[in-house]
Protein backbone atom coordinates (compact mmCIF):
# COMPACT_ATOMS: atom_id res chain seq x y z
CA UNK A 1 0.00 0.00 0.00
CA UNK A 2 2.70 2.52 0.86
CA UNK A 3 4.43 1.14 -2.34
CA UNK A 4 1.05 2.49 -4.31
CA UNK A 5 0.92 5.74 -2.64
CA UNK A 6 4.93 6.43 -3.54
CA UNK A 7 4.18 5.96 -6.70
CA UNK A 8 0.73 7.25 -7.58
CA UNK A 9 1.87 9.88 -5.23
CA UNK A 10 -0.35 12.75 -3.70
CA UNK A 11 -1.31 14.76 -6.51
CA UNK A 12 -5.11 14.28 -7.24
CA UNK A 13 -5.61 16.13 -10.48
CA UNK A 14 -3.01 13.43 -11.99
CA UNK A 15 -4.61 10.29 -10.68
CA UNK A 16 -8.13 11.98 -12.56
CA UNK A 17 -6.35 11.11 -15.48
CA UNK A 18 -5.66 7.43 -13.94
CA UNK A 19 -9.28 7.61 -13.45
CA UNK A 20 -10.39 8.52 -16.60
CA UNK A 21 -7.55 5.93 -18.63
CA UNK A 22 -9.20 2.86 -16.33
CA UNK A 23 -12.84 4.05 -17.48
CA UNK A 24 -12.44 4.51 -20.82
CA UNK A 25 -11.38 1.38 -20.78
CA UNK A 26 -13.68 -0.34 -18.43
CA UNK A 27 -16.66 1.43 -20.43
CA UNK A 28 -15.20 0.43 -23.74
CA UNK A 29 -15.03 -2.95 -22.21
CA UNK A 30 -18.86 -3.05 -21.73
CA UNK A 31 -20.23 -1.37 -24.44
CA UNK A 32 -18.10 -2.84 -27.14
CA UNK A 33 -15.73 -5.20 -26.07
CA UNK A 34 -13.88 -6.05 -29.60
CA UNK A 35 -12.42 -2.22 -29.27
CA UNK A 36 -10.31 -3.02 -26.63
CA UNK A 37 -7.82 -4.96 -28.33
CA UNK A 38 -7.17 -2.36 -30.67
CA UNK A 39 -7.15 0.36 -28.89
CA UNK A 40 -4.15 -1.90 -26.31
CA UNK A 41 -2.39 -2.24 -29.11
CA UNK A 42 -2.41 1.54 -30.25
CA UNK A 43 -1.22 2.40 -27.02
CA UNK A 44 1.19 -0.16 -26.81
CA UNK A 45 2.71 1.00 -29.53
CA UNK A 46 2.58 4.60 -28.85
CA UNK A 47 4.55 3.65 -25.12
CA UNK A 48 7.09 1.58 -26.80
CA UNK A 49 7.45 4.66 -29.87
CA UNK A 50 7.58 7.55 -26.92
CA UNK A 51 8.57 6.32 -23.89
CA UNK A 52 12.72 6.46 -24.67
CA UNK A 53 12.21 9.80 -26.34
CA UNK A 54 9.78 11.53 -23.32
CA UNK A 55 12.43 10.10 -21.24
CA UNK A 56 15.14 11.66 -23.21
CA UNK A 57 13.30 14.93 -22.74
CA UNK A 58 12.85 14.60 -19.28
CA UNK A 59 16.75 14.33 -18.48
CA UNK A 60 17.58 17.28 -20.67
CA UNK A 61 14.59 19.51 -18.94
CA UNK A 62 16.35 18.80 -15.47
CA UNK A 63 20.22 19.40 -16.58
CA UNK A 64 18.72 22.92 -18.31
CA UNK A 65 16.53 23.85 -15.38
CA UNK A 66 19.49 23.35 -12.94
CA UNK A 67 21.71 24.56 -15.27
CA UNK A 68 19.18 28.05 -15.05
CA UNK A 69 19.35 30.12 -11.60
CA UNK A 70 16.65 33.15 -11.23
CA UNK A 71 20.08 35.39 -10.15
CA UNK A 72 21.11 34.73 -13.89
CA UNK A 73 18.01 35.53 -15.58
CA UNK A 74 17.25 39.00 -13.43
CA UNK A 75 20.18 40.47 -15.01
CA UNK A 76 18.03 40.97 -17.82
CA UNK A 77 15.64 43.36 -16.14
CA UNK A 78 15.78 46.77 -16.73
CA UNK A 79 14.48 50.07 -15.88
CA UNK A 80 11.78 50.97 -18.13
CA UNK A 81 8.30 49.55 -17.00
CA UNK A 82 7.26 48.86 -20.64
CA UNK A 83 10.20 46.91 -21.50
CA UNK A 84 10.09 45.24 -17.96
CA UNK A 85 7.01 43.55 -19.47
CA UNK A 86 8.84 42.43 -22.25
CA UNK A 87 11.82 40.85 -20.24
CA UNK A 88 8.92 38.74 -17.67
CA UNK A 89 7.51 37.74 -20.25
CA UNK A 90 11.08 36.55 -21.36
CA UNK A 91 11.73 35.58 -17.74
CA UNK A 92 8.38 33.46 -17.53
CA UNK A 93 8.59 31.32 -21.06
CA UNK A 94 12.00 29.87 -19.62
CA UNK A 95 10.96 29.01 -16.10
CA UNK A 96 10.32 25.21 -15.06
CA UNK A 97 6.35 24.17 -16.56
CA UNK A 98 5.04 23.18 -13.87
CA UNK A 99 3.46 25.55 -11.60
CA UNK A 100 5.04 24.20 -8.34
CA UNK A 101 8.39 25.15 -9.52
CA UNK A 102 8.00 28.11 -11.21
CA UNK A 103 5.72 30.05 -8.78
CA UNK A 104 7.80 30.61 -5.51
CA UNK A 105 10.29 32.23 -8.31
CA UNK A 106 7.24 34.30 -9.75
CA UNK A 107 6.38 35.22 -5.64
CA UNK A 108 10.14 36.33 -5.10
CA UNK A 109 9.87 38.61 -7.82
CA UNK A 110 6.50 39.93 -7.42
CA UNK A 111 7.54 40.45 -3.13
CA UNK A 112 10.61 42.32 -4.58
CA UNK A 113 8.35 44.86 -5.76
CA UNK A 114 7.23 44.12 -9.55
CA UNK A 115 4.91 45.95 -11.07
CA UNK A 116 1.89 44.17 -11.79
CA UNK A 117 1.57 44.33 -15.27
CA UNK A 118 5.12 42.71 -15.69
CA UNK A 119 3.90 40.18 -12.74
CA UNK A 120 0.95 38.90 -14.98
CA UNK A 121 2.94 38.85 -17.96
CA UNK A 122 4.95 36.39 -16.41
CA UNK A 123 2.35 34.47 -14.77
CA UNK A 124 1.16 34.00 -18.31
CA UNK A 125 4.08 33.04 -20.40
CA UNK A 126 4.92 30.77 -17.58
CA UNK A 127 1.64 29.11 -18.00
CA UNK A 128 1.46 29.37 -21.85
CA UNK A 129 4.72 30.06 -23.99
CA UNK A 130 7.02 27.40 -21.11
CA UNK A 131 10.62 26.71 -23.22
CA UNK A 132 11.37 24.05 -21.13
CA UNK A 133 8.41 21.73 -22.66
CA UNK A 134 10.31 22.30 -26.00
CA UNK A 135 12.18 18.83 -25.66
CA UNK A 136 8.19 17.30 -24.68
CA UNK A 137 6.89 18.65 -27.42
CA UNK A 138 9.80 17.64 -30.01
CA UNK A 139 9.58 14.38 -28.43
CA UNK A 140 5.79 13.98 -28.99
CA UNK A 141 4.65 16.55 -31.43
CA UNK A 142 7.79 17.27 -34.05
CA UNK A 143 9.83 20.03 -33.93
CA UNK A 144 7.36 22.16 -36.42
CA UNK A 145 4.95 22.17 -34.58
CA UNK A 146 6.36 22.67 -30.99
CA UNK A 147 8.31 25.68 -32.70
CA UNK A 148 4.95 27.11 -34.18
CA UNK A 149 3.57 27.06 -30.53
CA UNK A 150 6.05 28.97 -28.70
CA UNK A 151 6.20 31.54 -31.77
CA UNK A 152 2.11 32.52 -31.68
CA UNK A 153 2.34 31.67 -27.45
CA UNK A 154 5.18 34.45 -26.83
CA UNK A 155 3.66 36.75 -29.53
CA UNK A 156 -0.10 36.46 -27.79
CA UNK A 157 1.76 36.57 -24.05
CA UNK A 158 3.19 39.65 -25.12
CA UNK A 159 0.01 41.17 -26.88
CA UNK A 160 -1.99 41.01 -24.06
CA UNK A 161 0.92 41.69 -21.88
CA UNK A 162 1.11 45.50 -23.29
CA UNK A 163 -2.66 45.52 -23.43
CA UNK A 164 -3.02 44.81 -19.76
CA UNK A 165 -0.26 47.12 -18.90
CA UNK A 166 -1.60 49.93 -20.85
CA UNK A 167 -4.61 49.10 -19.34
CA UNK A 168 -2.80 49.62 -15.78
CA UNK A 169 -1.30 53.24 -16.87
CA UNK A 170 -4.24 54.53 -18.04
CA UNK A 171 -6.42 53.56 -14.70
CA UNK A 172 -3.74 55.11 -12.69
CA UNK B 1 39.95 25.17 -17.25
CA UNK B 2 41.33 23.52 -20.30
CA UNK B 3 39.96 20.26 -19.48
CA UNK B 4 36.50 22.09 -19.67
CA UNK B 5 37.28 23.54 -23.10
CA UNK B 6 38.51 20.46 -24.61
CA UNK B 7 35.68 18.65 -23.45
CA UNK B 8 33.49 21.59 -24.55
CA UNK B 9 35.08 21.04 -28.76
CA UNK B 10 34.97 17.13 -28.26
CA UNK B 11 31.40 17.17 -27.33
CA UNK B 12 30.31 20.49 -30.18
CA UNK B 13 32.17 17.99 -32.88
CA UNK B 14 30.29 14.97 -31.55
CA UNK B 15 27.11 16.92 -31.54
CA UNK B 16 27.41 17.73 -35.03
CA UNK B 17 28.85 14.77 -35.92
CA UNK B 18 25.94 12.49 -34.52
CA UNK B 19 23.20 15.25 -35.53
CA UNK B 20 24.19 15.02 -38.98
CA UNK B 21 24.87 10.83 -39.45
CA UNK B 22 21.20 10.41 -37.63
CA UNK B 23 19.50 13.42 -40.45
CA UNK B 24 21.36 12.02 -43.36
CA UNK B 25 22.94 8.39 -43.30
CA UNK B 26 20.96 6.48 -40.59
CA UNK B 27 18.07 8.40 -41.06
CA UNK B 28 14.66 5.78 -40.95
CA UNK B 29 17.32 3.16 -40.09
CA UNK B 30 17.51 3.28 -36.05
CA UNK B 31 15.48 1.04 -33.84
CA UNK B 32 11.39 1.60 -33.75
CA UNK B 33 11.87 2.63 -30.12
CA UNK B 34 13.87 5.55 -30.43
CA UNK B 35 10.83 6.90 -32.04
CA UNK B 36 11.31 7.96 -35.81
CA UNK B 37 11.36 11.67 -35.60
CA UNK B 38 15.05 12.83 -36.53
CA UNK B 39 14.36 16.15 -34.61
CA UNK B 40 13.89 13.76 -31.52
CA UNK B 41 17.44 11.84 -32.43
CA UNK B 42 19.24 15.21 -32.62
CA UNK B 43 18.07 15.96 -29.23
CA UNK B 44 19.10 12.54 -27.62
CA UNK B 45 22.57 13.33 -28.85
CA UNK B 46 22.58 16.49 -27.69
CA UNK B 47 21.35 14.99 -24.18
CA UNK B 48 23.56 12.67 -24.08
CA UNK B 49 26.97 15.25 -24.82
CA UNK B 50 25.56 17.91 -22.48
CA UNK B 51 25.37 15.51 -19.76
CA UNK B 52 29.01 14.38 -20.80
CA UNK B 53 30.43 17.88 -20.86
CA UNK B 54 28.53 19.47 -18.15
CA UNK B 55 30.17 16.28 -16.00
CA UNK B 56 33.48 17.45 -16.84
CA UNK B 57 32.93 21.28 -15.72
CA UNK B 58 30.08 20.35 -12.80
CA UNK B 59 29.38 16.99 -11.50
CA UNK B 60 27.39 18.12 -8.75
CA UNK B 61 25.04 19.73 -11.12
CA UNK B 62 24.78 16.37 -13.45
CA UNK B 63 24.15 14.16 -10.02
CA UNK B 64 21.39 17.07 -9.35
CA UNK B 65 19.93 16.58 -13.05
CA UNK B 66 19.84 12.46 -12.48
CA UNK B 67 18.62 12.56 -9.19
CA UNK B 68 15.74 14.51 -10.57
CA UNK B 69 15.24 13.68 -13.04
CA UNK B 70 14.97 10.19 -12.13
CA UNK B 71 12.38 10.95 -9.05
CA UNK B 72 10.44 12.47 -12.34
CA UNK B 73 10.11 9.82 -13.78
CA UNK B 74 9.38 7.40 -10.48
CA UNK B 75 6.45 10.18 -9.89
CA UNK B 76 5.10 10.73 -13.27
CA UNK B 77 5.79 7.18 -15.37
CA UNK B 78 2.16 5.68 -14.14
CA UNK B 79 0.62 9.15 -15.41
CA UNK B 80 2.42 8.94 -19.00
CA UNK B 81 1.30 5.34 -19.22
CA UNK B 82 -2.43 6.11 -18.47
CA UNK B 83 -2.24 9.13 -21.08
CA UNK B 84 -0.77 7.00 -23.41
CA UNK B 85 -3.32 4.86 -22.98
CA UNK B 86 -5.98 7.06 -23.29
CA UNK B 87 -4.45 8.95 -26.30
CA UNK B 88 -4.65 4.70 -28.06
CA UNK B 89 -8.50 5.26 -27.43
CA UNK B 90 -9.07 8.24 -28.43
CA UNK B 91 -7.70 7.09 -31.62
CA UNK B 92 -10.05 3.84 -31.98
CA UNK B 93 -12.80 5.07 -30.43
CA UNK B 94 -13.13 9.03 -31.45
CA UNK B 95 -14.90 9.28 -35.15
CA UNK B 96 -12.33 10.85 -37.64
CA UNK B 97 -15.66 12.24 -38.95
CA UNK B 98 -16.33 14.15 -35.91
CA UNK B 99 -12.77 15.22 -35.19
CA UNK B 100 -12.48 16.64 -38.25
CA UNK B 101 -16.07 18.43 -38.20
CA UNK B 102 -15.32 20.19 -35.19
CA UNK B 103 -11.29 20.63 -34.72
CA UNK B 104 -10.77 20.68 -38.66
CA UNK B 105 -9.50 22.83 -40.98
CA UNK B 106 -13.19 23.24 -42.01
CA UNK B 107 -14.48 23.86 -39.02
CA UNK B 108 -13.41 27.48 -39.70
CA UNK B 109 -12.64 29.99 -36.17
CA UNK B 110 -14.52 27.70 -33.97
CA UNK B 111 -12.36 24.60 -34.09
CA UNK B 112 -9.80 26.99 -32.09
CA UNK B 113 -12.53 28.13 -29.66
CA UNK B 114 -13.38 24.31 -29.00
CA UNK B 115 -9.56 23.57 -29.07
CA UNK B 116 -8.96 25.88 -26.44
CA UNK B 117 -11.77 24.98 -24.74
CA UNK B 118 -10.90 21.26 -24.04
CA UNK B 119 -6.82 22.54 -24.19
CA UNK B 120 -8.14 24.45 -20.75
CA UNK B 121 -9.25 20.59 -19.07
CA UNK B 122 -6.40 18.88 -20.04
CA UNK B 123 -3.22 18.41 -17.39
CA UNK B 124 -0.70 20.98 -16.97
CA UNK B 125 2.18 18.66 -17.56
CA UNK B 126 3.07 18.36 -21.21
CA UNK B 127 4.07 14.78 -21.02
CA UNK B 128 0.21 13.71 -20.15
CA UNK B 129 -1.46 16.45 -22.25
CA UNK B 130 0.61 16.31 -25.56
CA UNK B 131 -0.18 12.44 -26.70
CA UNK B 132 -3.83 13.13 -26.60
CA UNK B 133 -3.40 16.09 -28.15
CA UNK B 134 -1.74 14.32 -30.64
CA UNK B 135 -3.99 11.43 -30.90
CA UNK B 136 -6.77 13.59 -32.05
CA UNK B 137 -4.12 15.43 -34.17
CA UNK B 138 -3.71 11.66 -35.93
CA UNK B 139 -7.74 11.77 -36.07
CA UNK B 140 -7.95 14.39 -38.83
CA UNK B 141 -7.98 17.56 -36.49
CA UNK B 142 -6.56 20.81 -38.45
CA UNK B 143 -3.74 22.97 -37.22
CA UNK B 144 -5.91 25.85 -35.29
CA UNK B 145 -8.01 23.03 -33.27
CA UNK B 146 -4.46 21.73 -32.08
CA UNK B 147 -2.64 24.65 -31.35
CA UNK B 148 -5.49 26.10 -29.75
CA UNK B 149 -5.68 22.62 -27.50
CA UNK B 150 -1.80 23.52 -27.03
CA UNK B 151 -2.66 26.94 -25.82
CA UNK B 152 -5.37 26.56 -23.44
CA UNK B 153 -3.31 23.21 -22.01
CA UNK B 154 -3.10 23.33 -18.41
CA UNK B 155 -4.45 26.91 -18.26
CA UNK B 156 -7.64 26.14 -15.73
CA UNK B 157 -6.45 22.60 -14.82
CA UNK B 158 -6.64 22.35 -10.80
CA UNK B 159 -2.82 21.84 -10.07
CA UNK B 160 -2.26 25.56 -11.53
CA UNK B 161 -5.40 27.02 -9.95
CA UNK B 162 -4.30 25.33 -6.44
CA UNK B 163 -0.84 27.04 -6.83
CA UNK B 164 -2.69 30.31 -7.74
CA UNK B 165 -4.88 30.12 -4.49
CA UNK B 166 -1.35 29.21 -2.46
CA UNK B 167 1.19 31.45 -3.72
CA UNK B 168 -1.13 34.59 -4.42
CA UNK B 169 -5.19 35.01 -4.09
CA UNK B 170 -8.24 34.75 -5.46
CA UNK B 171 -7.90 38.00 -7.11
CA UNK B 172 -4.92 37.28 -8.68
CA UNK B 173 -6.34 34.01 -9.99
CA UNK B 174 -9.19 35.56 -10.99
CA UNK B 175 -7.05 38.06 -13.59
CA UNK B 176 -4.31 35.26 -14.38
CA UNK B 177 -7.37 32.91 -15.72
CA UNK B 178 -9.10 35.61 -18.05
CA UNK B 179 -5.39 36.89 -19.06
CA UNK B 180 -4.12 33.34 -20.20
CA UNK B 181 -7.51 32.61 -21.90
CA UNK B 182 -7.49 35.75 -23.72
CA UNK B 183 -3.94 35.12 -24.77
CA UNK B 184 -4.99 32.21 -26.07
CA UNK B 185 -7.45 32.82 -27.86
CA UNK B 186 -5.52 35.66 -29.23
CA UNK B 187 -2.70 32.92 -30.05
CA UNK B 188 -5.45 30.46 -31.66
CA UNK B 189 -6.73 33.35 -33.55
CA UNK B 190 -3.62 34.62 -35.07
CA UNK B 191 -2.56 30.73 -36.29
CA UNK B 192 -6.03 30.79 -37.37
CA UNK B 193 -5.48 34.10 -39.55
CA UNK B 194 -1.76 32.65 -40.92
CA UNK B 195 -3.23 29.01 -41.58
CA UNK B 196 -5.80 30.62 -43.41
CA UNK B 197 -3.17 32.93 -45.91
CA UNK B 198 -1.33 29.54 -46.33
CA UNK B 199 1.54 30.58 -44.35
CA UNK B 200 1.68 27.23 -41.91
CA UNK B 201 1.63 24.73 -45.10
Amino acid sequence: MRCLGKILGNDQSHIAILLVAIFVYIGTLIINPNAVKPCINTSLGEIQKLIIPIFTAMFLGELIKNLMTPKSVSKLFGRSRARNVFTAGLFGSILPPCPFAAYPLISAFKDRGMALSAFMTMLITSTMVEVPQIFAGIAILGLKMELTRILFAFLASMIVGYLFFLYRLKKT
Amino acid sequence: MRRGILAGVLCCIAIFVGSWSVLDPLRGKLPFFLGDNPSVHVMMILTAFLYIYISVIKPQIVRKSVGDSLKAIRGSIIYIIAALFIAGAAINLLPSKLVAEYLGEQAGFIAVLIGVAIGCILPACPFISYPIVFSVYMLGAGLPGVLGMLFGSGTAFACVLACDLTYFNSKIMGIRLLLTIMTALVAGTLVYIVNATGGLV
